[in-house]
């Protein structure tokens, strides 16, 4: 039972963290159509949870699952939790190496929506401001 | 798990007599138990000290993991690899909006992810599936040789194997 559970969660970051980040990614590297710029703030909010989620997992799982491995004295998954940890560093190197290529930050962005911009119409001066064109 | 050991678990002697050498795990007691035992015919394989009979009471930490991976137990993780870098690309590519007022007249000019995986599958897919299965295999069953871990002999073949197919993909298109 404790071997499955180590198994379970070994599978969970060696495929699940892989997934994560190639969902983020796509969605970060699209340029989806967005009516307005509530969609869009939603569509980039999901897009960091689902990036930052991978980035989060894929430090705690390896380092859960050393631990658990270490504690339950399982040879066979100590030693591959303990080669995860090796997978994880490639992980992180890879996605910043996706970071300095792009030139917006990974997370924290939101995608350009088409909600029209209201137009200025009318002029008001105030005190101190600028000047209204035409005088 | 198997017993036999490889054939570097024997040592020549100057009169050209091979001795089986007894692994540095294996204790002294095990030794002498082993070699007090009367062997029967085919007791003993080939080269090693220890009757097949011994490991069934003897300490089976001390027995030595096998030095390979199983074929088949890489090939499944290599799937694994396979199913879920397909399913992260559809599912990321499932949740983009378009936008509504596209012009659609073309044909193939409006298709949604699914669609256009599909119709890559129809057009280019089998080459390349061909190519990927024949490379993971081929791989698989080089490292399982080398590498004592599935998981590690499968997800170096994925990377192999889509490594190959990519260059052979880009080869074609320069040529």
């Amino acid at each position: 039972m404790k071997r499955v559970g180590l198994g379970m969660l070994f599978f969970a970051w060696l495929y699940g963290v892989p997934f994560l980040l190639i969902v983020g990614l796509i969605r970060r590297t699209s340029s989806p159509y967005m009516a307005n710029h509530a969609a869009a703030q939603a569509f980039g909010t999901t897009t960091d949870t689902i990036l930052t989620a991978a980035l989060v997992l894929n430090l705690a799982l390896p380092v859960a699952g050393v631990l658990l491995a270490r504690l339950v004295r399982d040879r066979y998954w100590t030693r591959h939790f303990i080669g995860s940890l090796v997978g994880m560093v490639l992980i992180y190197i890879a996605v910043s190496i996706a970071a300095s290529a792009a030139t917006a930050p990974l997370i924290g962005w939101t995608p350009t929506d088409q909600e029209t911009k209201p137009r200025v119409t009318q002029c008001i001066p105030i005190s101190g401001g600028h000047g209204c064109p035409g005088g | 798990m198997s017993y036999a050991p490889t054939h570097s678990a024997r040592e020549v002697d100057g009169s050209g007599a091979a001795h089986p050498r007894v692994r540095s795990r294996d204790k002294a007691g095990d030794v002498g138990l082993a070699l007090t035992v009367a062997p029967r015919q085919g007791e003993y394989e080939p080269g090693y000290v220890r009757s097949r009979s011994c490991g069934k009471f003897l300490d089976m930490d001390d027995v030595d993991a096998p030095r390979r991976a199983s074929f088949w137990l890489s090939l499944l993780v290599a799937l694994g690899w396979y199913v879920t870098i397909i399913a992260a690309v559809l599912v990321g590519g499932s949740g983009l909006p378009a936008a509504p007022d596209r012009d659609c007249s073309a044909v193939f000019s409006c298709q949604t992810l699914q669609e256009e995986f599909g119709l890559m599958v129809i057009f280019f897919g089998g080459p390349i599936l061909a190519g990927l299965l024949f490379s993971t295999l081929v791989v698989t069953g080089l490292l399982a040789r080398r590498v004592p871990s599935p998981i590690l002999t499968g997800t170096l073949s994925t990377l192999g194997s889509v490594v190959v197919v990519a260059a052979g993909v880009v080869w074609q298109g320069v040529r």
